[in-house]
């Protein structure tokens, strides 16, 4: 718990050196269209938003390095949209498979799913 | 247990055939599309798409694979994995598939959700990265898979999916598995190309985002990119001159800011950026007079003030 809170704040600290601009005064194209579109985007909090999405994908098995990355990687719009769902938009496969199995035999033969071959672990 | 899903196949399989005789109902867009079909090829398959067949969990790393190696550089999913895989999921966040795009210097460009746009973009060569529900609303089945083609005699769409290299599927049955992930695909282009059913808006935000990462050389050409096709392109214009200017090329800049002033003479914002152009052209006259354009249009403006602050000691 203490290492996780002394972690990000030292990846506060980082984004905060990161962050100087070097045209400070030069509004920049996103700026303009968020504007444009009136979006009231929180841009203060995108900091925070940005450590605990880092966190998440920490806890999630990614390694710290890569995760910085990944993190970096990710526009601000795209950090607002991550905020709220990363647990929800996941693809790739489901650790409740065997639940799955039981309602898909149904709704196959109801004509409501389509499983398909190598969908889920293993060749 | 490696051997469940290859269970799951077969049953798959029988059921397919029922699945498939009462699917047009629920699937006004295949309808649509059979009825109204566009003009358009009748068959097309992108056979030279590269395969990857997926391991574990990798349909997001595969699939993206995939097309980046068919937009011309060569990686495989072990390389795409560090960048896009969350091992506790088991998977792929969508926005990740997105970032990792732009780290190859292509467009990952978000498609309008029918399916008539997906089977225009192969007409055009576009292989299309979707995301697919295979299981219910209630209990998802995530799957990433490639189209790669479609047949309106067979009406099917042809996919590189999972650990099968080609797979057919019936657009019905497509448009039901696609609805349940929101309709969500990809076009992924270079900045020398706009995917054909793009909207203005996706593309120009996709350059955006290309900038706002740090990719400018490579928004500067989706920009220019996108006014051939959108030669109104305020945010377009502005994009051109905004990363022209960090390129160095401030008659660039100051040109591009030129044609958006004559869209709209009154965003302020540009007013302030052509100032700085136009300084760096040791202008100094005529920068000072931008900038106080820009005051004139929004005097309490902070950014502007700092602006006129800086400019009126520029060297």
């Amino acid at each position: 718990m203490k290492k996780s809170i002394l972690s990000s704040l030292l990846v506060a600290l980082v984004s905060l050196l990161v962050v100087i601009p070097g045209q400070a005064t030069m509004v920049e194209t996103a700026q303009i269209q968020q504007d444009q579109n009136l979006l009231s985007t929180d841009l203060q909090s995108i900091p925070q938003k940005r450590d605990w999405i880092l966190e998440q994908l920490v806890s999630g098995g990614v390694d710290k390095a890569n995760a910085e990355l990944r993190v970096a990687a990710m526009t601000d719009s795209q950090i607002q949209q991550i905020y709220q769902r990363v647990d929800e938009s996941a693809a790739g496969g489901s650790s409740v498979l065997l639940i799955i199995i039981l309602v898909l035999l149904f709704t196959e033969l109801m004509g409501y799913t389509d499983i398909i071959p190598g969908m889920g672990p293993g060749k | 247990m490696k051997q469940f899903p290859e269970y799951a196949c077969r049953w798959a399989g029988v059921f397919l055939l029922v699945a498939l005789t009462g699917a047009c109902a629920t699937s006004p867009q295949a309808r649509l599309l059979v009825d109204n079909p566009p003009d358009i090829r009748q068959r097309v398959e992108l056979t030279e798409v590269p395969f990857f067949p997926q391991l574990d969990f990798y349909c997001g790393p595969s699939s993206l694979a995939s097309i980046i190696s068919y937009r011309g550089t060569a990686v495989d999913p072990e390389q795409i994995a560090p960048l896009i895989y969350v091992p506790e999921l088991k998977g792929s966040l969508q926005t990740e598939v997105i970032s990792a795009t732009r780290r190859f210097d292509l467009l990952p460009v978000l498609l309008d959700g029918k399916l008539e746009s997906i089977v225009r973009e192969i007409d055009a060569g576009n292989p299309v990265f979707v995301l697919q529900n295979l299981g219910l609303d209630s209990i998802p089945v995530w799957h990433y898979e490639v189209v790669v083609g479609y047949d309106f005699d067979e009406r099917m769409v042809i996919l590189r999916s999972g650990v099968n290299k080609r797979v057919l599927r019936s657009f019905a049955l497509f448009e039901k598995t696609w609805q349940r992930a929101d309709y969500w695909a990809l076009a992924i282009t270079s900045a020398d190309s706009i995917p054909v059913t793009a909207s203005e808006d996706a593309y120009v935000t996709t350059a955006i985002d290309m900038e706002q990462v740090g990719s400018t050389r490579t928004a500067h050409r989706a920009y220019l990119t996108a006014l051939q096709r959108w030669p109104d392109s305020l945010l377009a214009h502005i994009g051109a001159g905004n990363t022209a200017y960090q390129l160095g090329d401030y008659t660039a800049a100051q040109r591009a800011y030129g044609i958006a002033l004559e869209i709209d003479p009154d965003k302020a914002e540009i007013w302030n950026n052509l100032s700085y152009a136009l300084a760096q052209m040791d202008m100094h006259e005529n920068s000072m007079a931008a900038i106080e354009r820009a005051l004139q249009l929004d005097p309490d403006n902070q950014n502007f003030r700092d602006s006129y602050r800086e400019l009126s000691i520029w060297e």
